[in-house]
């Protein structure tokens, strides 16, 4: 028999655990007692244990986790490609990943402690003051940004740093978790990237872009301090040439060379921009009226005065420069860049190397090339052409041997127009085919009217352009009028360019052949201002030399020119060609030119173009003098 | 459906008298009885004198139910005569607990499958993986007929266990009996009402039953920790610490207990699965719980039985119930009874195992810790 539980045995005294004092019908009921009481000792002894033994086991469990968790975190933050920090609301930091440390160049007990503020570029020092005030608040779940840290060397590096916040269960800020790129390098690239999109790589220069950008700048001051603002526009004439004949190597350091010339010429101010190609500008600032503007666009010229060096040769080059002046000349960058556009090709125009300023009737030509393609096209069916006449007269005798058609365009809308406006968009459009045979057909018909009406035999020239050249129906077109009006071949004479004998040699040589053999004198206009090539000479069958009036100008005066004319006339001859001088308008140039045995001549001095029944007049006037002389 | 019901103990003899009123009317007589009783054979050849056309199904246990009584070391017997119903049954050796799947198999085979509403089964209750006996049974049967039943004890011994299928008692095998006809109402439940407590643990190291490592440390060293100076009642004691498993979140926890402990290899062997992989956690008893547990599994049998009171239940409770309640062990009993009413017989035995859905169309399983309760009712 088990022993009494100890508070059954108190609650037994005074038999105080002796069952031997307890009557015989209650010990079974006492034992059952008893076991129960043990049971339940047993049970609670139990299940305290195994509370108590559990416990154990969660707590750690529990520490086993944290551990597991910590280790794993401090694997993920110190192996991540990123920088990472714990930052205080104070802006310490309280923890740094490896990587950071690598960013910033410290170790990480040198910068646990340290504000963000301590290891921030100066200038960005404050950037995030805000965003991390609004973080602060809940006003923003996270903000990212580009600033500058200083790393431990003292270089300033840039990071893209992204915040976000870890609160308490209050809802209080614990900390920051900052997570830190250094994107250094890209900012680099960016940097480079920048520089290509707004500076030419040739040159160094500013591009189009920067200019623009630069140029509302400049119009922002130039509108605060009243003053204009100069745009000029060049480029670099014949840079074709160079190119081909030196090569592209030697056309980049010219252009290389221009531009440091540029640079260093320029004030500091100005801006100098390469637009593309040998095509430059100049953003001239800091002048009170359009003449100090004048005084910056003559010095851009005069820095063609001295030979540029391309590939070892001394290469002269000149520039055709167009000025406009803001904001009399136009409001934007497009309309100024236009405008300079406009007066630089009236520089080309009129022969390249010069200055031009713009001027507003330039413009009205350019912009009105649209409507003019349309009326040039519908000049021919209203019959607006019309022709005027240049005499040929002969040095030695005076007598005027033949005439020059030379076309004119009666536009109700414009005027009486000069070819020179308009034969440059007519073989644009092709519509110099048409024209070329109108004229040509009129002047067939003039001259055999002035035949029939007792004129003398004339001999008219009538002018082929490139275009008409190409045309394959040239020759039966010229056969056609000849037929039509009844004129003699020998009468007609053909004027073509030089760029025409150069272009497709073998097509070119049919045609003249085809020509001559019709009967068709062909003579070179505008000789020595091409390429000049003598081959050609020898080649097709020409009769005759234009010279161009470029030479005959300065004749007495200029030395070279006159060589040029002197040679030109001893080259024709030795080659049984005729010499026919053009613009000549002083007695001088004629006396100069007879002195050479130049065989003929044209220009103001005897007659400028004359319509058909006042050269008809001239001539018959001057053969009546003859007549009466003799 | 009449019974009768006798009990026998050595003390006592025969209660309330000696076996036979029903005589060669009865067609089924359960008997549950201790170890040593059925091992003797004593009251054996009795019996099957007393009812001479019954089949003789029966089985050691760890405590005998007899209406709201349970008692050790005495033998109960319940004769079964059914108006309506036949009963026929098969026995199979189950030999190596590898082959428990299989043998659990050939007893379905064992069985007609014609008219077959309902299988009870009695196995050995350590020589036998209890979850494989039942798949295999289960697997072969059709999937309209239910399976409940129980493993059978050996007290708090763990040694050797018994079954009877009408001759001596046998260790080592498996025996079914199934009921056949259309009248038969046969309804079923099972809880436990055990409390999980403490860290949930991996099975980091287990073969079928036999556990070896939780969280790679012995599991056999855990029990002994727990148990403290109880430890030295494994296997027994390690009853008091039921484990709960569950192969993921989302599947229904069942109970696993211990049968036996190899000091050798530090491997516990429990009476079901405990798969490598699987998490388990310790489980606890708590008083109120485990009678709440027995009420609701008669609820649950009820449910089949149409409200009416069945004419008979049989009760198989886990041993470890027993062992944790003690004294207040008929508490748990009378609970049952006052769900089923005064009119029906309550037989039944603490066991090492029960075989039964947890509810109603669910699959067959073993459970540990439950009662668990088959109620027959004929119309």
């Amino acid at each position: 028999m088990e022993p009494l539980h100890s508070l059954l045995r108190r609650q037994l005294k005074p038999p105080n655990g002796d069952l031997s004092a307890v009557p015989e019908e209650w010990r079974a009921f006492i034992q059952a007692v008893n076991e129960a009481y043990r049971q339940f000792d047993d049970d609670r002894t139990m299940l305290e244990r195994s509370m108590e033994l559990s416990s154990q086991e969660l707590l750690q469990a529990n520490a086993d986790l944290k551990a597991k968790n910590e280790a794993r975190f401090q694997a993920t933050f110190n192996q991540a490609a990123v920088g990472l920090a714990h930052v205080s609301p104070q802006g310490q930091f309280t923890l740094v990943n490896r990587r950071l440390c690598e960013i910033l160049g410290y170790r990480e007990a040198d910068i646990i402690g340290r504000t963000v503020k301590d290891i921030s570029f100066p200038a960005d020092r404050d950037v995030a003051d805000k965003l991390v005030l609004s973080l602060h608040r809940g006003e923003i779940d996270k903000f990212s940004l580009e600033k500058r840290y200083l790393h431990a060397n003292g270089a300033a590096l840039w990071v893209n740093l992204t915040v976000a916040s870890v609160r308490t269960p209050e809802g209080d800020v614990d900390y920051d978790v900052s997570v830190i790129e250094d994107i250094t390098e890209r900012k680099r690239i960016e940097g480079e990237l920048e520089q290509m999109a707004k500076y030419d790589t040739l040159s160094g220069l500013p591009n189009r872009n920067l200019l623009q950008d630069r140029l509302g700048l400049a119009q922002a001051r130039a509108r605060r301090l009243g003053q204009p603002l100069g745009l000029a526009l060049f480029d670099l004439d014949r840079f074709k040439e160079v190119n081909d004949s030196l090569g592209h190597s030697a056309g980049d350091a010219l252009l290389y060379e221009l531009a440091q010339r540029l640079k260093s010429n320029m004030r500091y101010t100005d801006t100098v921009a390469r637009l593309g190609g040998d095509e430059f500008t100049v953003l001239i600032e800091g002048c009170s009226n359009r003449e100090q503007i004048g005084v910056a666009a003559a010095k851009i010229h005069r820095l063609f005065n001295v030979p540029f060096m391309a590939n070892g040769q001394e290469v002269y080059s000149t520039a055709s420069i167009g000025v406009c002046v803001y904001p009399e000349d136009g409001e934007d960058f497009t309309e100024l860049i236009k405008n300079a556009d406009i007066a630089m090709y009236a520089a080309k125009r009129d022969g390249g190397d010069a200055v031009r300023f713009y001027a507003s009737d330039q413009q009205v030509k350019s912009s009105d090339q649209i409507s003019m393609h349309g009326q040039l096209r519908r000049a021919l069916e209203r019959e607006e052409f019309e022709l005027h006449y240049q005499p040929k007269v002969e040095v030695r005798s005076g007598r005027v041997l033949g005439v020059e058609a030379l076309i004119r365009w009666r536009s109700p809308e414009r005027g009486l127009v000069m070819p020179l406006e308009f034969i440059k968009l007519a073989e644009d459009t092709g519509l110099i085919v048409p024209i070329g045979e109108w004229v040509l057909g009129k002047a067939c018909r003039d001259l055999r009217e002035w035949r029939d009406s007792g004129l003398p035999d004339l001999a008219v020239a009538v002018n082929l352009s490139t275009r008409q050249f190409r045309d394959q129906g040239l020759t039966a077109m010229v056969a056609a009028a000849l037929s039509h009006s009844g004129l003699d071949p020998r009468s007609l004479e053909l004027e073509i360019t030089e760029s025409v004998m150069m272009e497709q040699t073998t097509h070119t040589t049919s045609i003249l052949d085809a020509l001559v053999g019709i009967g068709v004198r062909i003579s070179i206009d505008d000789f020595g201002t091409g390429y000049s090539s003598l081959a050609y000479l020898k080649r097709f069958p020409v009769q005759a030399l234009k010279i161009d009036r470029g030479f005959v100008r300065d004749i007495e005066t200029d030395h070279d020119d006159a060589a040029i004319v002197k040679a030109i006339v001893q080259l024709a001859h030795s080659m049984n060609l005729g010499v026919i001088a053009e613009g000549v308008e002083t007695a001088d140039q004629l006396a100069y030119l007879t002195s050479l045995h130049c065989d003929e001549y044209q220009g103001y001095l005897f007659s400028k173009p004359l319509p058909g029944d006042e050269v008809a007049r001239l001539i018959r006037s001057q053969r009546a003098g003859e007549l009466a002389a003799e | 459906m009449r019974t009768e019901q006798n009990r026998w103990s050595e003390g006592k003899g025969w209660e309330p008298a000696a076996p036979g009123r029903l005589g060669a009317s009865a067609q089924l007589v359960l008997l549950f009885g201790s170890r040593d009783i059925l091992k003797s054979g004593a009251q054996f050849g009795l019996v099957r004198k007393a009812f001479p056309k019954a089949h003789l199904l029966g089985c050691s246990t760890a405590g005998e139910i007899c209406g709201t009584q349970v008692s050790d070391d005495s033998l109960v017997t319940t004769a079964v005569e059914f108006e309506h119903t036949e009963v026929r049954g098969a026995r199979v050796r189950i030999g190596e607990v590898k082959d428990s799947y299989e043998a659990g198999e050939r007893l379905a085979q064992g069985l007609e499958k014609k008219g077959l509403a309902h299988v009870f089964v009695l196995s050995d209750g350590l020589k036998v993986n209890g979850s494989d006996l039942v798949r295999g049974l289960s697997e072969h049967l059709p999937a309209t007929v239910s399976i409940t039943g129980g493993l059978s004890g050996d007290g708090a011994n763990f040694l050797e266990t018994f079954v009877i299928w009408d001759g001596p008692a046998e260790r080592e095998v498996v025996a079914a009996v199934g009921f056949y006809g259309d009248r038969l109402k046969v309804g079923y439940g099972s809880l436990g009402g055990w409390d999980s407590f403490g860290p949930e643990r991996l099975i980091t190291r287990s073969q079928g039953n036999i556990l070896y490592e939780l969280d790679g440390k012995s599991a056999l060293d855990l029990y002994r920790k727990y148990l403290g100076e109880h430890a030295h009642g494994l296997p027994a004691t390690g009853l008091l610490f039921p484990l709960s498993l569950r192969m993921n979140q989302d599947e229904t926890a069942v109970v696993r207990t211990i049968l036996s402990i190899d000091e050798a290899d530090k491997s516990m062997v429990f009476a079901g699965d405990v798969p490598q992989g699987a998490y388990a956690r310790l489980m606890k008893a708590n008083f109120d719980r485990l009678i709440d547990g027995s009420i609701g599994a008669a609820r649950t049998s009820m449910g089949a039985a149409s409200s009416s009171s069945p004419d008979l239940a049989v009760l198989i409770s886990c041993v470890g119930r027993k062992l944790v309640l003690k004294q207040r062990v008929e508490e748990e009993v009378e609970g049952v009874r006052e769900v089923l009413g005064e009119r029906s017989t309550l037989a039944g035995f603490y066991s090492y195992g029960e075989i039964s859905p947890f509810t109603p169309h669910a699959k067959c399983e073993l459970h540990n810790q439950t009662m668990t309760i088959t109620t027959f009712l004929e119309n």
